[in-house]
Order: structure tokens, then C-alpha cells, then sequence
């Protein structure tokens, strides 16, 4: 007698769970928290920065909403990507991998509360946002997850659309309608998650490569990807001033966002003039840094000039 | 053996206890929305 559970194929693996196995807190790693507290983040800007007025507790399901899709698509993607991560040194204690967690529990989990967080929003706020939601979760489920991240080292550059919805979803759930404001909140993320997302792969390089990502630095080398990078820093400096020049923030922000954006290129100078895996590494915390401080500046200029 | 079960009854158990509150937060959330929605506090 074996303490594992039999498979459905019937084969007994080390990887072969029956959800009896799981723990609560496995399911929760699924939602990938780290990358939920960001976009929370993200929508909550969105929704404080939209001009308007909306109830607390609508604005509070619209972020609830937000929070349970992303963490609904990234279970999704765990159940897809299972292969990659067994093979990555970053991903393969994750619950699929380490055979803790039947992956049609992980599919079914994340379709679940996909559907769930869609119909939500639907009915508390408003299809607009109900709609934003969809894309946002098909975007990362079949363009970023399926489509792009095996076939072409643009994946981040395109996929990365998915993770600047938040933002919009947040504005469209005050304002009911996709206007520039929410669009400019979209593109500066958009442009953001390339130079974040490559100054991390050029110092997780091997791990990509042995999974058969095509990654940037995997494919066309770092040389390539610390040129990328730089590009897309300049890039994104000028789009995180656009909430000024359309008016969504003030002047204030405006520097604010400059001076964060200066340190970004320069840190993106060093990235590109250096070697070695110090750089990319200052460069990839320094980035969520400046996401969660640009947004922060955000909402404190948005709450300032609404008391004044 | 035994402690397997029992260690797989106790996982079990915290999944239980969780999906309760899960259900309960979900007909509070219904419940607190058309309220609010009643009340005409929504925007679109």
C-alpha cells in the first residue's frame, strides 16, 4: 500500500496529488500574492486618480474584482506553464511542480474565480470595467501565457499589456466610459514592464534558457536587451508625463515623476555601460520602486488638489 | 500511515473552514452591493 494517491492515468508519481493533498495555503500561492499586491495597487490608483465620485464599497469590489482576476489568471497560468517551472530554479517549489496540487484543481480553481471576479464586477459596478476585466484576463491567459511567452522574445514587450489594465479598470469603474486619463495610466505600465521584466531575465538568464524561454537576453544576448532596456526607459519616461500634460496630475507630480524617471535612465546607463549581474539587479528593485512611487505620488496629488 | 490520514483530514479540514468563509463573505459582499446599488451609489 502507497501513501500517494493514484493518478487518473493510473500511474502513482511523485507528482500525482488528489486535492486531499493541498493546503489552503497552496491555493493561495497560486494567486501569486507578490503580483496581486502591485496591481491592487495599480487599480486603487486608478480609481482615486479618475475624476468622480464613486461609493466606498463599489470602489472597494472594483479593487476586490481586480485583485481576484489577476490571481485567477495567474493560477491559470501556473496550470499551463507547469512544465517550465519544473524546470526553473525560481518556480519549481510551486505547488504544480512539487505535486501538491492536481493541476485540473488549479485550472478549475482559476477559471472559477475568473468567471466569479467578471460577473462581480458586472453586476457591482459596471460592464465597462466588467469588460476591461475580460480583456485583462484573456490578454495574459491566451496572447501573453499561450501565444507569446514560448514563441518570441517580444512576449514581455506585447503580454505585458495585461498588466497595465489595472489602472484603466480602476478609472473606468468611477467614470463608467475608457477615456485618455485611464489610457495614459495604461501605456506608462505598458512601457514599464519591458525594462523591468529584462533587467531581471538578464541576470535570470540560465534559468530561461534551460526552461527554453525565449527571453530576451536568451535570444539575441544582453548586449541587445541592455540596448532594449535603455530604449524603453527613454520611452517610458516620456509617456510617466503625460498624466500632467492631459491633466490628471499637477505640475508637482509632474517633476516628481521626472526626477524618478532620471534615476531609472541611470540606473539603465549602468546597466547598459556594465557587466555583471549588479547592475540588472539595482535596476529590477529600483523598478518596482519607482512603480509604487510613481503611483503613490499619484494618489497623494490626486487627494491634495481635491482638499484644496 | 495513520499520521498521514490524519495530517490529510486536518488539510482537509482547513480547506472546509475556508471555503465557509469564502461563502459567507460572498453573500455578505451580494448583500452589501444591492444595498449600495439600491441606494443608486454606482457610476456607468
Amino acid at each position: 500500500m502507497t501513501d500517494r494517491p493514484i493518478t487518473a492515468t493510473g500511474g502513482m508519481t511523485a507528482a500525482a496529488s488528489l486535492p486531499e493533498d493541498t493546503a489552503v495555503g497552496d491555493f493561495i500561492a497560486l494567486l501569486k500574492p507578490r503580483v496581486m499586491s502591485l496591481v491592487v495597487f495599480t487599480g486603487f490608483a486608478g480609481v482615486i486618480v479618475a475624476p468622480g465620485d464613486i461609493h466606498p464599497v463599489i470602489a472597494a469590489i472594483a479593487i476586490l474584482c481586480i485583485a481576484i482576476a489577476t490571481g485567477a489568471s495567474g493560477a491559470i497560468n501556473m496550470w499551463y506553464e507547469r512544465d517550465l517551472d519544473a524546470r526553473m530554479e525560481r518556480t519549481r517549489t510551486r505547488p504544480l511542480p512539487d505535486g501538491r496540487m492536481a493541476p485540473e484543481t488549479a485550472l478549475a480553481f482559476g477559471v472559477i474565480l475568473a468567471v466569479g471576479s467578471v460577473v462581480v464586477i458586472a453586476l457591482g459596478v459596471n460592464l465597462v470595467a466588467a469588460a476591461l476585466l475580460v480583456l485583462a484576463i484573456a490578454f495574459y491567459v491566451f496572447v501573453y501565457t499561450i501565444w507569446l511567452k514560448r514563441r518570441t522574445p517580444q512576449n514581455i514587450v506585447i503580454g505585458g499589456a495585461a498588466g497595465a489594465f489595472p489602472p484603466m479598470i480602476g478609472w473606468a469603474a468611477v467614470t463608467g466610459d475608457v477615456s485618455l486619463g485611464g489610457i495614459a495610466l495604461f501605456a506608462l505600465i505598458f512601457v514599464w514592464t519591458p525594462p523591468h521584466f529584462w533587467a531581471l531575465a538578464l541576470y535570470k538568464c540560465g534559468d530561461y534558457e534551460k526552461a527554453g524561454v525565449p527571453m530576451l537576453p536568451v535570444v539575441a544576448g544582453a548586449r541587445e536587451t541592455k540596448k532594449q532596456i535603455l530604449l524603453y526607459t527613454i520611452a517610458m519616461i516620456a509617456v510617466s508625463l503625460t498624466p500632467w500634460m492631459l491633466g490628471t496630475a499637477s505640475w508637482v507630480w509632474g517633476i516628481f515623476s521626472g526626477v524618478l524617471g532620471a534615476i531609472f535612465l541611470g540606473l539603465a546607463v549602468q546597466v547598459w555601460r556594465g557587466e555583471g549581474e549588479r547592475a540588472p539587479k539595482r535596476l529590477f528593485a529600483y523598478s518596482i520602486l519607482y512603480l509604487f512611487l510613481l503611483f503613490s505620488g499619484l494618489i497623494a496629488d490626486s487627494l491634495i488638489s481635491r482638499m484644496l | 500511515m495513520a499520521k498521514q490520514i490524519s495530517e490529510m483530514h486536518r488539510k482537509r479540514r482547513k480547506r472546509n473552514i475556508a471555503l465557509a468563509v469564502v461563502i459567507f463573505a460572498l453573500a455578505a459582499l451580494f448583500y452589501v452591493m444591492s444595498i449600495v446599488r439600491m441606494s443608486g451609489g454606482a457610476a456607468g
